[in-house]
């Protein structure tokens, strides 16, 4: 299982859009499964860049992101 | 991401193959009507694709989140789900104290700065100086009960203090926390009757 990490400007989003107790144990979750299965996500293009972004919604949280072989990089959340 | 053009019969005699391939391949397959395109049929994947993008051309300021949240990861600025989890709690925690401020600094006509900070370092002293399981009295105050984390909070809770019937946000958020300890209140008076005390002094 890949090992899972937000980018500061991630935390600060998910800050912002205060998920409740509930809402973050479903993200917690989700984002396990995501973990397994990183292709689970929507590829889609950003400016000729080259790293490939996914994008990955969980009730009204939408998660961009990138991931290898041993990490998900959590870069955005809105 | 090849685009194929398909007349409609054809796209209509090779439907299921069409699909799979769109899906498989990324292949977009422009349906056209005695030679002119009139539709696309593309892979649900890739759909979802083209809508990201979309919501990210018109959403600038995403944009730039997606910009800057590229730059941190690559500067290793980033933080683990377990750090996440702790700021979020640390960030409700004082949301809670503000909205509580607020509402008692009206009840009261105490500042709700003031009050704010009254709280503030009170559940930072109480978080920071329970830690153990215990019971504490405190003379014109009430007790306070440190419970492990298996234990459901009653229905008095911290929040009880500063005159609320019940908090069971904070029982959650304590459960969810390894090693935090649930903080039970059995108060004799109120933040509230405290500070209308105060006040009337």
């Amino acid at each position: 299982m890949r090992r899972l990490y937000f980018s500061l400007t991630a935390n600060r989003r998910l800050t912002d859009l205060r998920p409740t107790d509930e809402e973050f144990n479903a993200i917690d979750l989700q984002l396990a499964e995501l973990a397994k299965n990183p292709a689970l996500g929507f590829e889609f293009p950003f400016q000729n860049q080259p790293r490939k972004l996914l994008r990955f919604d969980v009730g009204r949280f939408g998660f961009i992101y990138t991931y290898d072989e041993e990490e998900i990089n959590l870069v955005t959340i809105f | 991401m090849p685009e194929l053009p398909k007349s409609i019969s054809e796209a209509r005699q090779n439907l299921p193959s069409l699909c799979q391939t769109a899906e498989a391949r990324l292949n977009r397959y422009i349906i056209t009507v005695q030679g002119e395109p009139q539709s696309v049929l593309l892979g649900y994947k890739d759909y979802q694709g083209l809508k990201a993008a979309a919501e990210l051309l018109n959403r600038p300021e995403l944009a730039a989140d997606v910009r800057r949240g590229l730059k941190e990861i690559e500067n290793g600025q980033r933080m683990s789900l377990e750090d996440v989890r702790e700021h979020l709690g640390e960030h409700a925690k004082a949301s809670e104290i503000s909205d509580l401020a607020t509402e008692l600094g009206g009840k009261s006509g105490v500042d709700a700065d003031t009050v704010a900070t009254i709280m503030g370092v009170f559940f930072d002293k109480v978080r920071a100086d329970f830690s153990s399981i215990g019971k504490f009295n405190i003379p014109g105050l009430g007790s306070i009960a440190v419970k492990d984390t298996q234990t459901e909070p009653p229905a008095k809770t911290i929040a009880s203090l500063f005159g609320r019937a019940t908090s069971p946000k904070i029982g959650r958020r304590a459960k969810a926390s390894p090693g935090v300890k649930y903080v039970v209140l059995e108060p004799t008076v109120t933040m509230k009757d405290m500070l209308e005390a105060g006040t009337k002094k």
